[in-house]
This record gives C-alpha cells, sequence and structure tokens, in this order.
C-alpha cells in the first residue's frame, strides 16, 4: 500500500481508474484525493471525470428529426474519406498521459471502423465484379491504360515503399492531399462502364501514376501511425509475452504488406494484389486496435 | 577504715563507667545490625520488586506475542476462508446472464437443465466476490488486483447468456445453450455443445470448438482455431494461427489469416457460400466427390493443385499483367459459390476421406 503514498501526478493517473471505479482500497482514495486537493490540475481533472456521468445522466434523450443514413451513405458514396479529422476534433482532448490512449483509441475506433466499412464494400463490390468481367476486360484493355483514367491502388514509389510497410512509410504528401482536395475528382465506388473492376478509380489531374495511390491506404497508414502511438504508450502497462506476440504479428503482417506492394508495383492494375494489401492493411489496423484496448497487465 | 571506704569508692569509681561504655557499644552493635538487618531487607525487597517486574514483562510479552501469533492466525484463518473458497447455490433465471472474470487461473462452465449456479471456486490469494440478482450473475476477484492461481467451477441453466473474461487461464464450457462470449489473452478457449452463437477472441490462446449450433465467430492474433461440427455460420480470423474446420454444414463460411494456414473439410451447401483468404498460409479444401459449386481461386505466387477435374471457361485467366493465377471453374451441379485467395500459399482441393 505503501507505494501509493504520497501520490506524486504519475501515481494519481495510474490509481485513477480504480478509484473512478470505486475500486481502490481505502488508503488508495484517501491518497487520491489528497493530491487532487494538492495538485490543481489534477483536481481539475477529477472534478471533470466525476462531473461527466451527472451531466451525461441530466442531458435529455435526443431523437434526429430526421433519418440521417441516407445523407451519411451518400456521403460514404462519394468517397470524402478524410473520416477521422472529424471524428478526432469530437473528442474532448485528454490533460493526462492515461486518459489519452483511452480517448484515442475510442476515436480511432470510429474512424477505423469507418475505413473498414469503406475496404470492405469496396472489397465485397469488387469480387463479384472482377469474376464477371474476366472476358470483359480482355476485351476491353483501354479502361486500365487509358491515361485520363488511373486504376487508384498503386503502389508508393521506391523511395517511399523501401520501408517495411507499417506505419513508417506514411506521409504521401502529395498523394493526401489530392485525395482531400479532389474530393469531387473521385469517382463513386463500382463497376467503370467498361465493366472492370476497380478498387477505387478516379481521374488525376496530374496524370501522374506515381502519385496515385490507395484513397485508403494513406487513411491507414495514419491510422497505424497513431494506433502504433497508442501501443507504445500502453507498452510497459502490458505484459511482455503479450507485447511479444503482438509485436511477432506485427512484423507477420508487416511483411505481408512489404510483399503486396512489391507485387503490385509490379502489376498495378491487378485488383486482386490491391485487395491482399487491404485485407493486411484492415489486419495490422485490427491488431493495434486490439492491442491500443487490451486490458493492463493484472 | 576510711582509705577502705576510699579505696572502695575509688575502685568503685574506677569501675563504674565500665559497664556504661560496654552497654553503649552493645547499642551502637545493635543498631548496626538493625541498619544491615534493613538494608538486607530493601536489598531483597528490591531484588524481588526488580524479579516481580521481571516476570511481570515476561509474562506481558509472552501474552502479546501470544496475542500477536492470535491475531496472525486468525488473519490468516479469515483471509483463508475469505479468499480461498467461495462455495455456493443460487436459484437463477434459465436465460440470464452470467459473467465470469478470471484475471489469474482457468475457469470451467457446465450448462445443466437445473434453473441454478452452483459456484465452488478457489484462488490461492485474493478475495472471490460472487453476485447474483437471479437474472444477472457475476463472479470476478473481489480486488480490481485480481487473484493467484485461481479456478472456478460453475455448473448454470444451459440457456444462460455467459461472457467470460481470462487472461493466461485456461477457459472449458461445455452444455451451455445461450449465447457465449469468451475473451482470453493467452489462455486457451475449449466450448463443447453450443447451443447459440458463440463469439471467441483471444491473443495466444487456442480454440476449440466441438458441436456449435449456432454462428461461430473466431478472432485470435496467434492462437490456433479449431471447429468441429459447426452448423451455423462462421467466420474466423487471425494472423498467424491455423484454422481447421471439420464436419461443418453451413452454408456462409469465411475464414482470414495472414500466414496461418486452413484445413476446410465440410459439406458444400447449395446457394452456400466458402470464402478462404490468406496471405502466406496454405488454403486445403476438402470437398465431398459430388460436390456442386462454382469455385474460383486466386493465388499470386502460390500452387493450385485439384484432385478434382478444372475446366476452364475460356477466356483469360491470368490476374493483370503478373504471374498470378485465377482459376474459376465449375464442379457439378449447384450454386455454392467456393472462393480460395492467397499471395503465396498454395491452395490444394481434395476429395472428401482422400489425402494428396
Amino acid at each position: 500500500m505503501s507505494v501509493y503514498m504520497p501520490l506524486d501526478c504519475d501515481g494519481f493517473a495510474a490509481a485513477l481508474a480504480d478509484y473512478l471505479e470505486g475500486d481502490a482500497p481505502d488508503a488508495v482514495r484517501a491518497a487520491v484525493e489528497a493530491h487532487a486537493e494538492e495538485c490543481a490540475e489534477c483536481g481539475a481533472l477529477l472534478a471533470d471525470l466525476q462531473a461527466i456521468p451527472v451531466q451525461a445522466a441530466a442531458l435529455p434523450a435526443l431523437t434526429p428529426s430526421r433519418d440521417l443514413w441516407s445523407g451519411i451513405a451518400e456521403r460514404i458514396d462519394a468517397r470524402v474519406l478524410p473520416l477521422e479529422r472529424p471524428a478526432a476534433r469530437t473528442i474532448v482532448p485528454a490533460r493526462r498521459s492515461w486518459a489519452r490512449p483511452a480517448v484515442a483509441a475510442a476515436a480511432l475506433v470510429v474512424a477505423t471502423a469507418g475505413i473498414t466499412y469503406v475496404a470492405t464494400r469496396a472489397r465485397y463490390e469488387e469480387m463479384p465484379a472482377a469474376t464477371a468481367s474476366l472476358p470483359a476486360r480482355s476485351t476491353a484493355p483501354e479502361s486500365v491504360t487509358s491515361p485520363r483514367q488511373q486504376v487508384a491502388v498503386v503502389t508508393p514509389p521506391p523511395s517511399q515503399s523501401g520501408g517495411n510497410g507499417s506505419g513508417t512509410t506514411m506521409g504521401q504528401p502529395g498523394a493526401q492531399r489530392t485525395v482531400e482536395k479532389t474530393p469531387a475528382a473521385v469517382a463513386p465506388l463500382g463497376r467503370s462502364p467498361s465493366g472492370t473492376a476497380q478498387l477505387v478509380r478516379r481521374e488525376t489531374r496530374r496524370g501522374d501514376a506515381d502519385s496515385v495511390m490507395s484513397a485508403t491506404e494513406p487513411l491507414y497508414d495514419r491510422e497505424i501511425l497513431k494506433l502504433r502511438t497508442i501501443m507504445k504508450s500502453r507498452r510497459s502497462m502490458l505484459d511482455p509475452k503479450t507485447v511479444a506476440v503482438l509485436e511477432q504479428s506485427i512484423a507477420v503482417i508487416d511483411s505481408a504488406i512489404a510483399q503486396s506492394r512489391s507485387a503490385l508495383a509490379k502489376d498495378p492494375a491487378s485488383g486482386f494484389l490491391a485487395n491482399q494489401l487491404n485485407h493486411s492493411l484492415e489486419k495490422k489496423v485490427e491488431l493495434l486496435r486490439t492491442a491500443a484496448m487490451l486490458p493492463a497487465r493484472t | 577504715m576510711s582509705r577502705h571506704i576510699v579505696l572502695l569508692l575509688a575502685a568503685l569509681a574506677l569501675a563504674a563507667p565500665t559497664p556504661g561504655r560496654a552497654q553503649s557499644t552493645d547499642r551502637e552493635r545493635e543498631q548496626e545490625r538493625i541498619e544491615r538487618e534493613r538494608e538486607r531487607e530493601r536489598d531483597r525487597r528490591e531484588r524481588d520488586r526488580e524479579q516481580a517486574e521481571e516476570r511481570a514483562e515476561r509474562a506481558r510479552e509472552q501474552a502479546e506475542a501470544r496475542a500477536e501469533r492470535d491475531r496472525e492466525r486468525e488473519q490468516t484463518r479469515r483471509e483463508r476462508e475469505l479468499a480461498g473458497a467461495l462455495d455456493t447455490t443460487v436459484t437463477f433465471d434459465a436465460r440470464g446472464t452470467v459473467n465470469v472474470s478470471c484475471p489469474g487461473g482457468d475457469v470451467i462452465v457446465t450448462g445443466t437443465a437445473r434453473n441454478q449456479i452452483v459456484v465452488k471456486a478457489r484462488t490461492e490469494r485474493g478475495a472471490i466476490r460472487f453476485a447474483s440478482s437471479g437474472g444477472n450473475a457475476t463472479l470476478e476477484p473481489a480486488a480490481s488486483r485480481g487473484c493467484n492461481d485461481a479456478h472456478f467451477e460453475l455448473s448454470v441453466p444451459a440457456g444462460v447468456h455467459l461472457v467470460t473474461n481470462t487472461w493466461s487461464g485456461s477457459l472449458r464450457v461445455s452444455g451451455v445453450k445461450g449465447e457465449i462470449d469468451a475473451h482470453a489473452q493467452s489462455g486457451d478457449v475449449d466450448v463443447r455443445d453450443a447451443g447459440d452463437d458463440v463469439e471467441v477472441e483471444t491473443l495466444s490462446g487456442d480454440v476449440t470448438i466441438q458441436g456449435a449450433s449456432g454462428a461461430v465467430n473466431v478472432h485470435t492474433v496467434s492462437g490456433d482455431i479449431s471447429l468441429t461440427g459447426g452448423r451455423g455460420t462462421v467466420e474466423m480470423e487471425t494472423v498467424s494461427g491455423d484454422i481447421e474446420l471439420r464436419d461443418v454444414v453451413s452454408s456462409q463460411v469465411r475464414t482470414n489469416s495472414t500466414s496461418g494456414d486452413l484445413t476446410f473439410a465440410g459439406a458444400i451447401v447449395n446457394a452456400g457460400r466458402y470464402q478462404f483468404e490468406t496471405h502466406s498460409g496454405e488454403l486445403r479444401l476438402e470437398l465431398p466427390a459430388n460436390v456442386g459449386a462454382e469455385l474460383s481461386l486466386s493465388t499470386f505466387s502460390g500452387e493450385i493443385d485439384s484432385a478434382f477435374p478444372i475446366t476452364l471457361t475460356p477466356g483469360a485467366h491470368g490476374i493483370g499483367a503478373s504471374q498470378a493465377k485465377k482459376l474459376t471453374f465449375s464442379l457439378g451441379q449447384g450454386s455454392a459459390r467456393i472462393i480460395a485467395e492467397t499471395f503465396s500459399g498454395d491452395v490444394t482441393l481434395t476429395k472428401t476421406g482422400r489425402r494428396p
């Protein structure tokens, strides 16, 4: 028990979750309360956290005035993708180190669920089309090579894909900017008039194939980077064996991502390879999300 | 005569002080004796008092030590009683929800026909808390710090919804016909004779399910997954664990792994959809000889080996300009779809009962 007393800010942060859950032993409760009185910042945090359920309970139940889903679905179909930015903005910034990963993880669940939706939707719509259109593709190759139409799923240039495919390859600023600034140019998901199935199709203003990449990939990469940061900050809270399992699995996925990217670089038109890459990216996000949500060691 | 008198008087005078002096010396001696006596008496009393004090001190110390020992013994007894064991039986709703959380130990849950929960829980250290409101029961460590070397054994009404959280210990569930949600980290999960949907998540723990009437949804990171006798929708996802599906009769099966292998040996239901994806794992599909399905096998650098004759429909079967292969063909009469995709793993089709 003596390890809790007296508490510094870090100790306070560590004991706070148990305190709020009502699981802290009396001595720890006392220590937490004592520290909250001494330290203005921690005291304010505690007061805020205690006020949240009270204020939330007082909120009236809201009923949307109209069905919002059709509008949301339209926007998803229109491939306006920067999902995680508004989601992240709505979250109150956390002041303490313990709260930041938790809040960020929650925000990312929202954001990555959106990506997963987009990616899986793309995959499932692509699949039957791919099979059905095989003969069509052989007779209409111009749809793939047309200078005005590029398959969006292309590996980043070698200078940026040289890594192991982890979050460090994030930040293809040009491509990212293109995606964000030209949402109107991003065509709705689906089959092209020629019947060729493509994961994401759009017109590029520059006509530069190297500047084009998966519309979902920069998003994945950003999520991966953020989740990686969370995982790093939670590393000490997890069991070393758990961390080892996670690291090994991430290495397995990274190697799969690197292989898919390198294959895709040689065959940029392959929806199959794009699919494989998306699977692996999705899996990495899922794994990191799991890691971010894992309960701390006991 | 007078001289005699004078002499007598003189003699008397001389003799007279002598007895007086002698008397005085005696008194002094007596006095000294008494003094000594008193002193001895004081010493003795002093000694006695000291001895008594010492004895009292010793007695007090002994009493304190005894009390301390008793207290410790009592505390140990209470701890053992409080922490070590919990045996209880409560009546419980046949379709209630049972939550079991065991951070450091094994859990065994058995479904029975009786509307009651019987708990037998033991821990080496750490108290156990069991709370039941008739329709909602929770068995967990009393302290947030968890418990060590625990062994929780419960029998529950077969129809309950079971929710478990285990860490390194194993979970064994049998005969629970309600929904099962199991979360584990490194501990294995073993479910038998499930009657409703089963959802299992582990990190490195292996998952074995034998007999499941409802949907089975399993996610692991490195744990192996085995399902025998599944009758509902099957969805399995892992990074490096192997997936084995045997005696599965389901119209919807989907598996996905990064490096883990997949073995599927089951029925292909008319209009069913079977989708197997992996990056570098092998896909081994054992299909009935009379299977009726449209198959679509894709691999980038793996081999495709089929015990069934493959009649390719006219058209291109490559994928893009690369070495990748995609084979689309039909077997028998039937509208089921089988999709197998690997990046570098091999795809092998065998007929049920025959090994390649």
